[in-house]
């Protein structure tokens, strides 16, 4: 079965999946370096020119989708179309979400990457298939928001990270049981799979990670559709409603909701600290720590991911954080 | 009064001031020596060098007496909208309201650079969490602050979407401080699937019909928050107008740009070009004396080029420039290195560009801000360069990055990707900061050697 | 007729006399930079001429070039460092299309038409990461001479990985890297690396040979294997290269006087 790319957690996997297709959100491994089709330019992200560079290494694959959520990967879609063969697809995801017109522009968006995927081989999914891949998909988030609500654990996001990349199940379920320690949510953009060790260090210092709230994690897993019972209506309809709806982001404007939600997860977890990633140059991210400080009742500390940053430094702050909080 | 076109300093137009005043130099209300506004503290204007016209003389107290302008608007009752981000298409709209002033916040990032930093708009980003990794445009949270640059809108418009992650972080952070916005919707420009109907708008591009109208669609809550600000309505005649009044301005740059980029002798500096194009997009506060200035601009140039006059070199290089500076002294460089502007696209193409004017004028207005280069692709915009560079015969193309820009590192090696694909002209990318003396060695030495590779093209 | 060309860099001064009938030098030398740049032009100047047998008022034509240029009053002319690198190699190298040009505090790339004239360059003199001023970090923190790196690269055998982009950075990096046991051979070898990646990411993704590499940090062994890692393409160093500068100010200034 052929592999369509992609990374935003505003791109429906079952959506693909119903076309015929094995979606693969990719994850870079790790950051260094300057090889690869971007160059390593002052102002570039390191972390969306690994996802290229990983991108453009799957030749094999159907297809590649990439969002408008964050400028450098929408220019990134243009870079690719003209660095690799594989057919780029690049979908709008609105920002504002107050009046029914962006909700809408996001339903014909998801219609319209479902020609792009026809048009590369895919099928058109009856209603049925649809709902039946939503459901597996509602199912498996289900799951892991069960585990996650208990644990937070790094293997916890590991199997997330596996399952959207391949749509396999890892060989071990991650572990249940939680260590104890100061409880800390992790709070931003993307982590490569490389930092995925912040959760070990958390934990060597001192912490346990309670809320894994970066966008590879619990927050943009979205709510339970409404009507997974009922699938007579169109279930596009709802599978935009759900994706479009539920997922807190920083990127929306406003972006009060992120902050009602991280409110709420702040005082049902009882969090202590927060951990806010972001990538060098994230813009969208960087702009929300001071507020973050502002307006979450917790200490936040600035953790940066890209080059520039040693292993030691990076142990350093967490350690002096979790110190700060006991 | 009228002499010969040539580059001055603020202490000769002092001088040429007062011999003026003495001929009897008719002027505006906002008039007056141009030394005057350093004592405002815009220092910037010590360092930099003018052209010597009363068409000038004007171009520049009009656009440094934009504070003046608003405050009394507010004394006059009218309400005070700041539009941000889209430049060039809710100013339109909003000026079709006679009780409504318009005015762009986002211009506060040439304050730290008029200012030599002095009112301290950086260092108050900076201690809101937005410090150098993002635009100069942070300028605007230090001023909202401050209010020392402008008086607070009664009503604050944002379009977000397919636009800058920098200000649309900045923006966010702005409503977090207690300044409501209303947002828009700007979706990505998207070239029509096959069969799909699809419109051709302004600047020779063409959309998806779905798209103008989903932008439409966002113009008219626009145009709705607007109605309830003025307490009245906009009818379409009334909007249809205002945009005829944005042609007349778009028209009046249209020639002036024209003409400078394509005289045997260039007739006017490249940083009154640049101010000229800003009035455009904003018209600085007053729509009618922007109409008045930018005409009297015109019409200096005009006698220039019927008269053979200019005020470089003959032979200077001409040079495409893309992206505005944060430092407007980079322009005065440029031209000392021996360049000349052949074109250029600062990011706001659509608001030179003239707006459609027949059909549903919202629709029009739709076209005109879905053709914003910063919303589509950077090819498409690569493109349009190419296309611009050629037809007003640049033999080099400077593309300036934005210090912090999250668009403009990738954008800038897309562009240069796509020039160098399509002509062989020179590509040279360089960076400039609000105030740039401590790089004027770097940046000059870029600039000279794009010269003299130009030049040495030129040899049989 | 004699001509000179003067570059005045960052970490040192460079003079090349050339005897404009015959295109060929008579003459060069180079000595410290340091804070009174024009006495000492003006006394390399005169010492080369003196070497070289030449009287200072036989030299019709002077070209001043890199960061120090404005300051020389002897030189009649000044012209960018990237037009006398572009000069200087196309007289040994007609067919040249990518020059690579590391100096002590900044690095080049220029792109050459095959028509011999600068198609267009990118500098970088604000990071210190792509630079000879890296090396000199490294030797300092390492307690060897600079001219001791390269022999000491030739000598690794697991290049180190440097990951910051800034040396200051780096510099804790590498004690980093010291203090877990990566020997100063490794390290340095991948401090090359480093380097020699900073100017890949300038050279973007299309770098057309041939290749050649001017600049004082080309007489480092080791960094033009470095940068064809990094290039994925074959560099050949200039013929003396630290004087590539000068010898294209000579040349432009030969031109300057035949075709004024």
């Amino acid at each position: 079965m052929k592999r369509i790319l992609y990374r935003s957690p505003f791109v429906p996997p079952e959506w693909i999946a119903a076309h015929g297709f094995r979606p693969s959100r990719i994850l870079p491994r790790n950051l260094a370096g300057s090889g690869g089709p971007v160059p390593t330019l002052q102002g570039v992200c390191p972390f969306m020119r690994g996802v290229i560079r990983e991108m453009c290494s799957h030749t094999d694959a159907a297809g590649i989708v990439l969002t408008t959520v964050c400028d450098q990967v929408r220019h990134a879609a243009d870079l690719l179309r003209r660095r690799v063969e594989t057919p780029v697809f690049l979908m709008t995801v609105p920002a504002t979400w107050q009046d029914p017109a962006p909700q809408a522009l996001y339903l014909s968006e998801l219609k319209r990457l479902g020609r792009f995927l026809v048009e590369h081989g895919g099928t058109t999914p009856s209603d049925v298939r649809l709902a039946e891949f939503m459901l597996e998909y509602e199912k498996r988030r289900s799951e892991w928001r069960g585990i996650l609500s208990k644990c937070g654990s790094k293997a916890c996001s590991e199997h997330m990270a596996a399952f959207l990349a391949s749509r396999d199940l890892p060989d071990a379920s991650p572990s249940q049981e939680r260590q104890a320690g100061i409880r800390i949510a992790l709070l931003g953009g993307p982590l490569h799979l490389d930092a995925f060790d912040l959760f070990d260090m958390i934990e060597k210092y001192g912490g346990t990670v309670v809320l894994d709230a970066t966008e590879t994690g619990e927050r943009t897993l979205p709510g339970p559709f409404h009507r997974t019972d009922d699938f007579h209506a169109p279930p596009l309809e709802d599978l935009a409603r759900t994706y479009f709806e539920t997922i807190p982001d920083a990127f929306r404007r406003p972006n009060n909701r992120l902050y009602e939600w991280m409110r709420n997860a702040i005082s049902e977890r009882g969090i202590q600290g927060i951990v806010l990633v972001r990538h060098l140059w994230c813009d969208t991210w960087h702009a929300e720590l001071a507020r973050c400080s502002d307006e979450l009742a917790v200490p936040v500390l600035d953790f940066e991911l890209g080059e520039g940053h040693t292993d030691l430094g990076r142990a350093v702050r967490i350690q002096a954080f979790l110190e700060v909080l006991r | 009064m009228r002499q010969s076109p040539r580059k001055i300093s603020l202490a000769e137009w002092d001088t040429r001031y007062a011999e003026m005043k003495k001929e009897g130099l008719p002027e505006p209300a906002y008039g007056g020596r141009l030394s005057r506004h350093v004592n405002n503290g815009d220092y910037r204007l010590k360092r930099l060098s003018f052209d010597n016209s009363p068409a000038s003389l004007d171009l520049w107290n009009f656009l440094l007496t934009e504070d003046e302008r608003l405050h009394e608007s507010r004394k006059a009752g009218r309400k005070i909208v700041g539009t941000m981000k889209d430049l060039g298409t809710v100013p339109v709209m909003a000026y079709a309201f006679p009780n409504i002033t318009a005015f762009y916040p986002d211009g506060a990032w040439w304050i730290p650079c008029v200012m030599e930093m002095s009112a301290g708009l950086l260092r108050v980003a900076d201690s809101l969490g937005v410090d150098e990794s993002f635009c100069p445009v942070r300028a605007m949270l230090g001023a909202f602050v401050t209010e020392a640059h402008f008086p607070i809108p009664d009503l604050l418009v944002c379009s977000v979407g397919a636009t800058c992650d920098d200000f649309s972080a900045i923006a966010q952070r702005l409503e977090a401080m207690g300044h409501a916005i209303v947002w828009w919707e700007m979706p990505h420009r998207r070239t029509p699937l096959t069969g799909e109907p699809s419109v051709r708008m302004p600047g020779g591009l063409e959309a998806p019909v779905d798209q103008v109208a989903f932008v439409r669609g966002q113009l008219a809550k626009i145009r709705h928050v607007l109605e309830e600000l003025a307490g009245a309505a906009l009818d379409d005649d009334q909007l249809s107008a205002a945009i005829r009044v944005a042609n007349e301005a778009r028209d009046l740059l249209e020639r002036l740009r024209r003409l400078v980029f394509t005289a045997k002798r260039c007739p006017l500096p490249a940083t009154e070009l640049l101010i000229a194009e800003m009035l455009t997009i904003h018209f600085c506060s007053d729509r009618d004396e922007c109409l008045r200035v930018l005409g009297g601009l015109l019409a200096e140039v005009e006698l220039r080029v019927a008269a053979g006059e200019g005020l470089l070199d003959a032979d200077a290089a001409r040079i495409f420039w893309v992206n505005p500076v944060a430092d407007v002294r980079a322009l005065t460089l440029f031209e000392e290195c021996g360049g000349r502007l052949c074109g250029t696209d600062n990011m706001f193409l659509h608001a030179l560009d003239r707006i459609p004017s027949t059909g549903d004028p919202l629709e029009c207005l739709a076209m005109s801000a879905l053709s914003d280069p910063m919303v589509g692709s950077a090819t498409d915009r690569a493109l349009r360069i190419c296309s611009d560079a050629k037809t007003f015969g640049a033999e080099g193309i400077v593309v300036s990055r934005i210090p912090g820009a999250s668009h403009c590192a990738l954008e800038g090696t897309i562009i240069a990707d796509v020039v160098r694909s399509r002509s062989d002209l020179p590509v040279v990318e360089l960076e400039v900061p609000p105030v740039s003396d401590a790089f004027s060695s770097s940046l000059s030495t870029r600039m000279q050697a794009l010269v003299e590779s130009i030049k040495q093209r030129r040899r049989p | 007729m004699i001509c000179a060309g003067i570059d005045a860099g960052s970490r040192t001064i460079k003079v090349v006399l050339l005897d404009a009938n015959t295109s060929r030098v008579i003459g060069a030398g180079v000595t410290d930079q340091g804070v009174k740049q024009p006495e000492l032009a003006l006394a390399l100047l005169s010492r080369v001429c003196s070497e070289a047998g030449v009287e200072k008022v036989q030299i019709e034509s002077i070209v001043a070039t890199g960061y120090g240029r404005d300051a020389l009053d002897i030189a009649g002319t000044t012209v960018t460092e990237i037009t006398c690198h572009a000069r200087g190699v196309r007289e040994d190298q007609p067919d040249v299309r990518t020059i690579i040009d590391i100096g002590g505090q900044d690095s080049k790339l220029v792109r050459m038409t095959d028509k011999g004239y600068v198609r267009d360059f990118v500098i970088n003199d604000r990071c210190a990461a792509g630079t000879g001023r890296f090396l000199e970090v490294v030797a300092s923190r390492l307690g060897v001479e600079p001219q001791d790196l390269a022999g000491m690269a030739e000598r690794a055998d697991s290049p180190a990985t440097i990951s910051s982009m800034c040396v200051v950075f780096a510099e804790s990096e590498i004690v980093g890297l010291l203090s877990s046991g990566v020997t100063p051979e490794n390290i340095v070898a991948g401090v090359l690396s480093a380097i020699a990646s900073r100017i890949a990411a300038m050279a973007g993704r299309h770098i057309e040979e041939p290749v050649i590499f001017t600049g004082g940090v080309a007489m480092v062994p080791g960094m033009d294997k470095a940068l064809e890692t990094a290039l994925g393409c074959s560099v050949a160093i200039a013929r003396d290269p630290q004087l590539t500068g000068a010898y294209g100010a000579a040349l432009l200034a030969a031109e300057a006087n035949r075709f004024p």
